[in-house]
């Protein structure tokens, strides 16, 4: 096929320099008397409504010896409480058409559901019946440990490098809250008795603890007076929340963990641990993590899988977190015999370059475009904007910032990127899980 | 930090005056809801242009966001001889074009914060885009250049060779993939869905062989493009109007696959994974093209049994049993041919009584009526969540891909809540039997061999292949 290529070439930078793209996230907010806090994003585009119910709460409030007990709680949330019986919850959903699911992170475990406008008080007697008080019977509880273990084989044990995220946190995170995985041990899941269920839900699950947000086809005034009915006379809590500090000791010296796994090639993963969430300098960082790996032109996708083809994936992402966040570099070998050494010194040699040279303008230009599409993108589903502003109100007491950060991001200068690189990603401060293929597999 | 202490403060001062329990809400009851909402499906415009492609546009101008596919008809069932090729070539129509080398064209699409993405399903080869709306102009000029005028760089080749290997090595250690590919091979023998691509394939394939793809099935009067958001479908039809002009409509001629060759027996089918602590289990046997007038009714009948959360498959298998964290089934219809098809990961020790719940629930299913009340849950669930599958403009152009692919009546959608609602019990029992068989299945699973064999041996004749396909010999 052989066709002119009719459309003018435009030159890019010109047309993305162009004013920056305004991103719209209007709410209301407001505390009822028990401390719950609600927060309202009206849209009426579509007769739907998303309704979030964040708790502050994850694994880091574990005890040694009960680890994955938050997400196992996650679970049981949903067998059975005051009003509702067993299996009710997913039935009367069902029943409305409902969307509705649950996550657990080290820092909160968030419900949500995605319904009809018309059905908005179902989710809400739903909700606050489980705040209230949650019934659930010694078989549930059974039945949900047997759950978890499927759900940890399956994400974790029956997967190649699928211990990454425990075997990071051991290294990381040698003393502190972070130390075990979210999804917990599976003698600890069997441990979980029906009295720590008990004293779980009682300290955590109060709603001077948790917030309520809408997005969609409600007004604020509907929200109130809804928010008042159902969640009103839950009772506060006293019962004061010991929250976990950062226990880790600064780092002052390069850590690596060597595991021989049943894995089709070697990998390298590296981490680096940066402030927590909302500090100025995890934006700069993340920035930084666009230009090193975030798709096919980013530096170490660019150099270890299209230039070398020493790599069948590489990249970089940050992982937030209330007490503390994470830079990833990570590397997974295109074949068995691209080995560690070669993995390592090809992500070391981009981490040395960004250390010494900095970035380009034009290339921080370029991760500050990227940052301000992923925002608009994130405004396009209720469930979206509901989570975005939850998540702010719970870990910044600011749901504005789920819109705002992207001036964070717009502060960043190269100047800045090039400290944070030296600062963060030093040598000595490298974490290293290193995966080795097991010799007959 | 004001704000913090203000709410804490509140919550303390309130816990010495908890209502009394008089005033606490009646929770008892459920809430009534309130009116139903008039929803309605979007409206769309359909034209073609004057080179034969036809283009569906959803207007959307809530958010500054467009997302344009350009599909191809044909896919992967074209690939004849060489399995993986429609994909191979899709890959490599971003890799290099007569004014962009693969280089410049991921650093401009990047550079604007937008994705483009091109890959080749079973029935067609999608490229996509998703943009800013005011980049809109430049991105789509890279589009038609991906599209149109690839150049298949031997050296790219010789990369997406490499790349494509290296995933398929990945592949092989993954369970869903072995379980889900042997699945699809066994159930489509002889037809081209069986035609797995593997390292022999992959390997063999030529910058010649793309080419000829390209020039034989990127034709724009075998192709359409669907676009949603934020543009006008007039706006956008001139612009691919002019974009896309000297791209010339010739005859195409795909050929018609032959039928899918029923299940005659329930066998078992294993693909040994020594060290796997879980069995990734299918359970299928034929089913109908997505076309095929019950195919709605179907999907209705399969919700109930496996296709939310409520379904008699999850009930049983992981909250009743806790045998896995999740089980689904579906009717998979594809233009030529289909599958209903049931999906699990079960630990090592359960994966036989799995198997017998999931064969429990079909025969329960063929042998009985749904009971009212459960056609009634299902019936609400679809109208319910209708308004939930048309919120973003994206979601709508899924829907008119679907019809546009398979031939779908205009208003399948608009229909589908009325449709199911006036589905009877009885009507779904005779789909059941026509189209449900637990007398004959195809047991899949990929997971260790030594410890699950033997009782899988009780299902029937048991056959076993390593993750590269090779017979394993017990």
């Amino acid at each position: 096929m052989n066709i002119p290529h009719m459309a003018a070439i435009i030159a890019t930078a010109s047309i993305a320099s162009a004013a920056p793209q305004e991103v719209h996230l209007p709410f209301t907010q407001f505390d009822l008397p028990n401390g719950l806090h609600v927060i309202v994003n009206e849209d009426n585009a579509v007769p739907i409504v998303a309704v979030d119910v964040r708790y502050h709460v994850g694994s880091k409030n574990e005890e040694a010896g009960r680890t994955g007990f938050a997400h196992l709680f996650e679970h049981l949330m949903f067998e059975g409480s005051k009003n509702i019986p067993q299996g009710g919850f997913d039935e009367i959903m069902t029943g409305i058409g409902a969307q509705n699911n649950a996550y657990t992170t080290p820092d909160e475990t968030a419900y949500h559901e995605l319904i009809p406008s018309n059905q908005v008080e179902t989710a809400l007697w739903l909700e606050s019946d489980r705040m209230l008080q949650f019934a659930v019977t010694r078989h549930a509880l059974d039945t949900q440990k047997d759950v978890v273990k499927e759900e940890k084989r399956e994400t974790d044990d029956n997967r190649p490098y699928g211990d990454l995220e425990e075997e990071m946190r051991k290294l990381v995170y040698p003393e502190g809250c972070y130390h075990w995985p979210v999804i917990g041990s599976m003698t600890d899941i069997d441990a979980a008795t029906m009295k720590d269920v008990r004293r779980f839900f009682e300290t955590y699950y109060v709603p001077n603890n948790a917030t309520l947000s809408f997005a969609g086809d409600i007004t604020a005034e509907r929200a109130r007076i809804l928010a008042e009915k159902y969640f009103g006379d839950i009772p506060s809590s006293t019962t004061p929340i010991t929250r976990p500090a950062y226990a880790d000791p600064p780092q002052t010296a390069a850590r690596t963990v060597s595991l021989e796994r049943e894995v089709p090639t070697p990998a390298v993963y590296m981490v680096f641990t940066l402030p927590p969430e909302g500090n100025d300098d995890v934006y700069a960082v993340d920035l930084l993590a666009s230009i090193l790996g975030s798709g096919e032109s980013s530096r170490i996708h660019h150099q270890l899988v299209y230039e070398q083809q020493i790599s069948s994936d590489a990249g970089a992402y940050v992982e937030s977190g209330e007490l503390g966040s994470l830079l990833n570099v990570y590397a997974i070998g295109a074949d068995v015999h691209h080995d560690i050494p070669q993995l390592t010194a090809a992500l070391e040699r981009e981490l040395e370059r960004v250390r010494t040279e900095g970035v380009t303008a034009r290339e921080l230009e370029k991760a500050k475009n990227q940052k301000e599409s992923a925002l608009v993108y994130g405004m396009m589903s209720a469930a979206g904007r509901a989570e975005a502003l939850s998540h702010s109100w719970l870990f910044h007491r600011d749901p504005a910032l789920a819109t705002s950060q992207i001036e964070k991001y717009r502060a960043a200068t190269i100047d800045d990127v090039r400290r944070v690189a030296r600062l963060y990603c030093a040598p000595e401060r490298r974490n290293a899980v290193n995966y080795t293929v097991k010799k007959g597999s | 930090m004001r704000a913090f202490l203000a709410a804490t403060l509140a919550g303390v001062l309130l816990a010495t005056s908890i209502p009394a329990k008089s005033q606490m809400l009646d929770r008892t009851r459920p809430p009534a809801p309130g009116p139903e909402p008039e929803t309605t499906f979007p409206p769309f415009s359909e034209r073609t242009l004057t080179n034969g492609l036809h283009l569906l546009v959803v207007e959307n101008h809530k958010l500054p966001l467009v997302t344009i596919s350009v599909v191809v008809r044909g896919g992967a069932s074209l690939d004849g001889r060489l399995p993986g090729l429609a994909d191979f070539t899709a890959a490599l129509l971003m890799k290099g074009t007569a004014g962009r080398s693969a280089t410049e064209i991921a650093d401009q699409i990047e550079f604007l914060g937008a994705s483009m993405h091109a890959g080749a399903g079973w029935d067609a080869t999608t490229v996509s885009l998703s943009s800013l709306t005011r980049h809109l102009d430049i991105v789509l000029d890279i589009l038609a250049d991906v599209v149109l005028r690839p150049t298949f760089p031997e050296d790219e080749v010789g990369r997406q060779r490499a790349l494509q290997l290296a995933d398929l090595k990945q592949m092989k250690a993954d369970a869903n993939y072995l379980a889900g590919s042997r699945a699809g091979q066994m159930l489509y023998r002889g037809h081209p869905y069986g035609n797995l691509a593997t390292d022999v394939s992959i390997s063999a394939i030529t910058r010649e062989d793309c080419l000829k793809y390209h020039d034989t099935w990127f034709v724009p009067n075998n192709g359409y493009v669907v676009v949603a958001g934020d543009v006008t479908a007039d706006s956008i039809a001139r612009k691919l109007e002019t974009l896309f002009v000297g791209w010339n409509p010739h005859p195409v001629a795909l050929p018609k696959p032959p039928g899918v060759i029923p299940v005659d027996a329930t066998r078992v089918f294993l693909v040994d994974r020594p060290q796997a602590v879980q069995s990734s289990l299918r359970v299928i046997h034929e089913g109908v093209a997505r076309n095929n007038a019950d195919f709605l009714a179907l999907d209705a009948l399969n919700t109930m049994l496996g296709g939310y959360f409520n379904s008699r498959l999850n009930a049983s298998l992981r909250e009743k049993h806790g045998f896995t964290y999740g089980i689904t089934s579906r009717f998979d219809g594809r233009a030529a041919g289909g599958s209903f098809v049931v999906a699990c990961d079960v630990r090592n020790a359960v994966t036989d009584s799995a198997v017998k719940a999931i064969i429990v629930e079909l025969q329960r299913i063929v042998n009985e009526p749904v009971p009212d009340s459960e056609l009634t849950m299902m019936k609400n669930y679809v109208a319910g969540k209708f308004p939930l599958t048309i919120e973003t403009p994206q979601q709508v152009a899924s829907q008119l891909h679907s019809i546009e692919l398979y031939g779908l009546p205009a208003d399948y959608y608009a229909t589908l809540g009325t449709t199911v609602r006036a589905l009877t019990a009885a009507q779904l029992h005779e789909l059941a039997k026509k189209y449900i068989h637990p007398d004959r299945l195809m047991i899949v699973a990929a997971g260790n061999t030594a410890e699950i064999r033997e009782r899988m041996a009780a299902f029937g004749t048991v056959d076993i292949v390593d993750a590269d396909g090779k017979p394993v010999v017990h």
